[in-house]
């Protein structure tokens, strides 16, 4: 039976690809995946598509060039390289388009942006040429474009996509300098690394007039020394309004699963920079409503126009919120610490480690006390995402630390996921952060509520935190959403100094005194630096 | 000329095909091993509240329900055994490795759990006249103390793991248990007494004790039948309302109180870490 179907399948397959022969003259339109099976997807790749009707005699299109390109193949719809170029019968009308025949750009030595113009030539059998404009476009034409005659030939809609734009095309991909054991962290295709961008965005990080009143700027709450947090329980914005969520740590937040305290569907830096741009509730950086005088005010300083030309190259108008985003996301994917104690001790070297922090470390990995549960592998949680990564893991715990009404409520404007999700059990889950640097990022919790890790462990200790009084007291051990995780230990004091100490032994003081990750307006303090 | 190109083209391909699939057929065929996840006599899913299990008949929901098999072989009538080789999906599937997944990600499954699921595994076989099945619930030493975030899927999943020193954890069911009063009770079965020099350091000696259960099953045929998980039989032993901290359930710690009759329904002896006898174990049937 199971011989039959294949069989049966085969043979389908073989009448699909005979009907292709009778009518190759008219291209099929097949669904996008079968071409793009055919394509290598994993890398950047650039194709161009045409439409051509043929109102005289038959010619061949033998081959196109074009400035900066090394070669431009042609595909059939089948997938098939048509090595000897293509013929075009007398009176047919050919069309190259996503899911049918396309041409292929190989080894694009420039990078290619939404709106340009790339001048292509094409070369007939018969000795005839033409060169057509084909737009950069980020999705087919929705009416048709460039209309160019040659003789008997029309050519319309040309125009040409690159996946991942500027992409690999960059001639400064960005270098990736990882510590022992940290696998690539994901980027996504449409923002690929170049040393351009993170310098860039290095400098639009520590400058102030990223915000609607140039007073304040990202590093105002994630500041280098305290491993990009800012020591506050709760953030002031740049108007002063507080910020109800403590500053997290942009410690490897490159192979955050997820970003911020709890929103599950916020994956990428890309959709994350844009909230304290231009959130409004609570206002962060201000940029609502100063949109245009913020670009100006960059605009105007010739250092941008620099940095900007530089990681935008074949945009006329680089400055956009858009660009400036990216920048930031490409800058904040090189924050990644892995050369603590902790590191060094992994790696063989056995004096890295006190006796104590070697204790703590095994009281940190034991099942009695279940931390490397929610803060495991080289990045220290769960919530971690690699280039590697294949599933959907976005974890989020309620560890106990409210219970307002019996029910398991946490105050108002915290209340994790739930938030979000609006389901119930979501009610004060957060998302598990990284431990790297964790001696540095005082106070902790997603209200900033607990001031030291001595607090936070006997918090763990005790299977949740009980409030006595005031407008936030309730006994968060039995609340009911809390993670079976958070079930309680007893320590000594010791064993407490052990567990610190391997805590400790976590903070990477290469990454808080990094050059590279440093303010440049500091560094640059001599260079003339126009305040706009 | 460029028809005639593409005639001879479609012809060859299809004689290709032809040929690669009557060649194949000879050899081995394909096999689908479907399996089911279930409390007595209900499907096993996350956010639904199971009564009667364990020896006190407790109230049970579920937070996880995901395992690791290996080495499948199918057997025939003379007790041979035949080995399945495993499909490399690239996800759910690495050397003589799966992963079943029962758990979408939602309700108390969100925590620690993903919305991708599985309860096949695709690969293919000799051809023959099987009459039963084995496998191993686990993962083999030499796959066992990878680095999980650089290892292939399956052997990704970060909640399925728990450091260099012990590996995976072969069985991950998380439950809580109602009306108790330490009320979350963890099945984490995996290897344990794994000689390394820290926990961050892989062992270079199998562990004392493996904790692999040797599943074997009569009456199987991949075309008819399931092999049930069935958690109900799983903890025919275990008293669901006595829990002792530290961790709470069982986490294959030979010296926890929680993990006597759980090891009892996976045919483990808790000391050794291996089979008490052949076919011991209660946790898998056919159906």
């Amino acid at each position: 039976m199971q011989f039959l179907r294949e069989f049966c399948g085969t043979l389908l397959l073989a009448l699909i690809l005979m009907f292709l022969v009778v009518t190759a003259d008219f291209v099929l339109r097949l669904p996008a995946s079968f071409t793009a099976s055919a394509q290598d997807d994993t890398t950047t790749s650039t194709t161009a598509y045409l439409t051509i009707v043929n109102s005289g005699e038959a010619d061949t299109l033998v081959s196109l060039s074009a400035a900066g390109t090394a070669e431009i193949s042609i595909f059939q719809s089948t997938g098939a390289h048509a090595q000897e170029g293509i013929l075009l019968n007398r009176h047919v009308r050919v069309e190259f388009a996503p899911g049918g025949a396309y041409f292929q750009l190989n080894d694009v030595s420039e990078p290619l942006y939404d709106g340009d113009v790339l001048n292509i030539t094409l070369s007939f059998a018969s000795g005839r040429s033409v060169t057509v404009p084909f737009d950069v476009l980020a999705a087919p034409p929705t009416e048709r474009i460039n209309f160019i005659t040659l003789e008997d030939f029309q050519f319309t809609n040309a125009w040409v996509y690159s996946t991942g734009s500027a992409a690999a095309l960059q001639s400064s991909a960005y270098e990736w300098h990882l510590p022992a054991g940290f696998p690539l962290p994901p980027v996504p295709a449409d923002n690929p690394m170049t040393a351009e961008k993170v310098e860039l965005g290095r400098y639009l990080f520590y400058d102030p007039r990223l915000s609607g009143n140039g007073t304040a700027s990202c590093s105002s709450c994630h500041l280098q020394a305290l491993a990009f947090t800012d020591g506050l329980a709760l953030p002031l914005g740049s108007t002063g309004e507080i910020h109800p969520r403590n500053a997290m740590t942009l410690t490897n937040s490159a192979y955050s699963a997820t970003l911020t305290w709890a929103n599950p569907n916020l994956l990428v830096l890309e959709r994350q920079i844009p909230i304290p741009m231009f959130g409004e509730f609570p206002i962060e950086l201000g940029i609502t409503g100063h949109e245009d005088e913020v670009l100006d005010r960059l605009r105007q300083d010739p250092l941008y126009q620099i940095l900007f030309r530089a990681a935008y190259p074949d945009q006329t108008d680089a400055f956009t919120f858009a660009n400036i985003t990216r920048a930031l996301a490409s800058f904040t994917r090189t924050l990644i610490s892995g050369n603590s104690a902790y590191d060094r001790y992994t790696q063989g070297d056995t004096t890295a480690l006190s006796e104590s922090a070697q204790r703590g470390m095994t009281l940190f990995f034991s099942e009695g006390l279940e931390c490397h549960h929610c803060h495991t592998g080289f990045n220290f949680t769960l919530s971690t995402v690699t280039a590697h990564s294949t599933f959907q893991d976005r974890p989020f715990f309620n560890t106990g630390l409210y219970n307002l009404d019996g029910a398991g409520a946490y105050p108002s404007n915290n209340t994790g996921i739930f938030e979000i999700t609006g389901n119930p059990e979501d009610m004060g889950r957060f998302r598990p952060p990284t431990l790297r640097n964790i001696a540095l990022t005082a106070p902790y919790m997603h209200d900033g509520s607990m001031a030291t890790l001595a607090e936070v462990i006997q918090f763990y200790a005790d299977g949740g935190r009980i409030i006595t009084d005031g407008e936030f007291a309730g006994d968060g051990t039995v609340n009911p959403y809390k993670s079976g995780l958070v079930s309680g230990f007893i320590l000594t004091a010791q064993e407490t100094a052990d567990l610190i100490a391997f805590l400790e032994s976590l903070t990477d003081e290469e990454f808080v005194t990094n050059p590279a990750l440093s303010d440049p307006f500091a560094a640059n303090a001599g260079v003339a630096v126009d305040g706009g | 000329m460029r028809n005639r190109k593409l005639r001879i083209l479609a012809v060859v391909m299809f004689l290709i095909l032809s040929v690669g699939i009557v060649s194949a057929h000879d050899e081995a065929e394909p096999v689908t091993i479907r399996f089911a996840a279930m409390v007595g006599d209900l499907p096993a899913a996350c956010g639904i509240t199971y009564s009667g299990l364990g020896t006190e008949a407790s109230q049970v929901s579920l937070n996880d329900f995901r395992f690791y098999i290996s080495n499948v072989r199918l057997i025939d009538a003379d007790g041979q055994e035949t080995a399945v080789e495993l499909t490399q999906d690239g996800l759910w599937q690495y050397e003589n490795v799966a992963l079943l997944d029962f758990e979408d990600g939602t309700a108390g499954c969100g925590e620690a759990g993903n919305p991708e699921m599985n309860s096949r595994i695709i690969g293919e076989v000799h051809e023959g006249d099987y009459v039963g099945i084995a496998f191993d619930l686990g993962v083999p030493f030499e796959l066992n103390h990878l680095d999980t975030t650089t290892a292939p899927a399956p052997l990704n999943v970060p909640a399925m793991w728990w450091n260099w020193q012990f590996g995976y954890k072969f069985v991950r069911i998380d439950m809580l248990i109602a009306d108790s009063e330490l009320p979350a009770w963890f099945i984490h079965l995996g290897s344990t007494g794994c000689e390394a020099a820290d926990s961050s350091t892989a062992p270079e000696e199998p562990c004392s004790n493996a904790n692999v259960v040797a599943v074997q099953l009569d009456n199987f045929d991949a075309t008819q039948n399931f092999i049930i998980a069935d958690l109900s039989e799983l903890l025919a032993q275990v008293n669901l309302t006595e829990n002792s901290p530290e961790p709470p359930g069982c986490m294959s710690l030979p010296e926890d109180p929680d993990c006597g009759g759980l090891f009892t329904g996976f045919g483990l002896a808790l000391d050794t870490g291996t089979m008490l006898e052949d076919q011991a174990q209660h946790f898998f049937q056919v159906r």
